[in-house]
């Protein structure tokens, strides 16, 4: 070999070794018969595995489906015409009433509720300036 | 493909596909033959289809490579699952080809050794080049990278193997 190692010297010395190594080679019958027996055992099993798995995805999608189904339908909405024929109450809009309208009211509703009066006779009401009445167009 | 076609190829690259295994599977000639069985098995029920891309060889190299790949990740996990801490096994269980010293046996020890030392993906592309005689484009369909970056593997793989072998000659010499 030269001390440079160039492309041929490299070429050369892989030859070598590619020569022992083709010695060693197992013949191709043997590993080819092994692989294709392998691969007729696979093929015949295929269909089997295939069937499985679709009839497993087919049940996790009827699953789904019956879960999202049953979720929809289990509560009757009050406004659906089929809620009176469920047995609940008749539902009207007028005498609807809030559950928690009580929390609207207070101690001081009638305050808010009423006109304040004055009590004071016209004569007193005429000591502190106050019209005693609605004033009379002349 | 039919099968009376595909068993032709195959048959025609055997030597070839099998040295290649050898070398993707660090010289580990079990484990070659096994991981080629795998490959055929791979072609013969359909799960690599040949395209038509490139000669039929240079793609069965690839499967050849992906399904030493595989191999050796199912290997790693399985030893990480269950083996206990232990020395390690040396690296070639039977070495090919090597029966009696010689001086052709030193070359071939030597080479072997360099190509060892070198990235994985520099070692391939020398590999596919010089001992497969492939070029340098249908090494790079075989790894899976560009052409440009397996020139690049190609030069720099080429430069440090001559620097090796230089290295083990002078210290054989010496």
């Amino acid at each position: 070999m030269t001390d440079e190692w160039n492309d041929q010297d490299l070429g050369k010395a892989f030859a070598e070794l590619r020569e022992g190594d083709a010695a060693t080679t197992p013949p191709f019958g043997p590993v080819y018969a092994a692989a294709l027996a392998a691969a007729t055992r696979r093929k015949a099993i295929a269909p089997r595995r295939r069937a499985v798995s679709s009839a497993a995805a087919a049940a996790v999608v009827l699953a789904i489906a019956g879960a999202g189904w049953l979720s929809l339908h289990s509560r009757v909405s009050p406004l659906s015409p089929r809620f009176a024929d469920s047995g609940a109450p008749a539902f009207s809009l007028s005498t609807w009433r809030s559950p928690t309208a009580f929390l609207l009211h207070g101690p001081n509703d009638m305050l808010l509720n009423t006109l304040p009066t004055i009590t004071a006779s016209p004569a007193e009401l005429n000591v502190l300036g106050l019209p005693a009445g609605p004033r009379r167009r002349s | 493909m039919e099968n009376a076609e595909l068993r032709l190829h195959l048959e025609s690259c055997h030597g070839q596909s099998f040295r290649w295994a050898l070398h993707c599977c660090e010289r580990d000639r079990v484990e070659a033959e096994d991981v080629l069985q795998t490959a055929y098995l791979k072609v013969l029920d359909g799960r690599a289809r040949f395209d038509g891309r490139s000669s039929f060889s240079t793609w069965l190299s690839a499967v050849i490579r992906r399904t030493a790949a595989d191999e050796r990740r199912r290997r790693i996990l399985h030893f990480a699952r269950h083996a206990p801490l232990h020395e390690s096994a040396p690296l070639a269980t039977e070495r090919a080809g090597a029966t009696e010293e010689s001086e052709s046996t030193e070359r071939h020890a030597m080479l072997e050794s360099a190509l060892a030392v070198l990235p994985r993906r520099q070692r391939e592309v020398l590999l596919l080049v010089f001992y497969h005689e492939r070029t340098v484009e249908e090494a790079a369909m075989v790894i899976g990278i560009g052409v440009g970056s397996a020139r690049t593997h190609y030069a720099r793989g080429k430069q440090r193997l001559r620097e090796l072998l230089q290295y083990s000659e002078i210290r054989h010499d010496g």
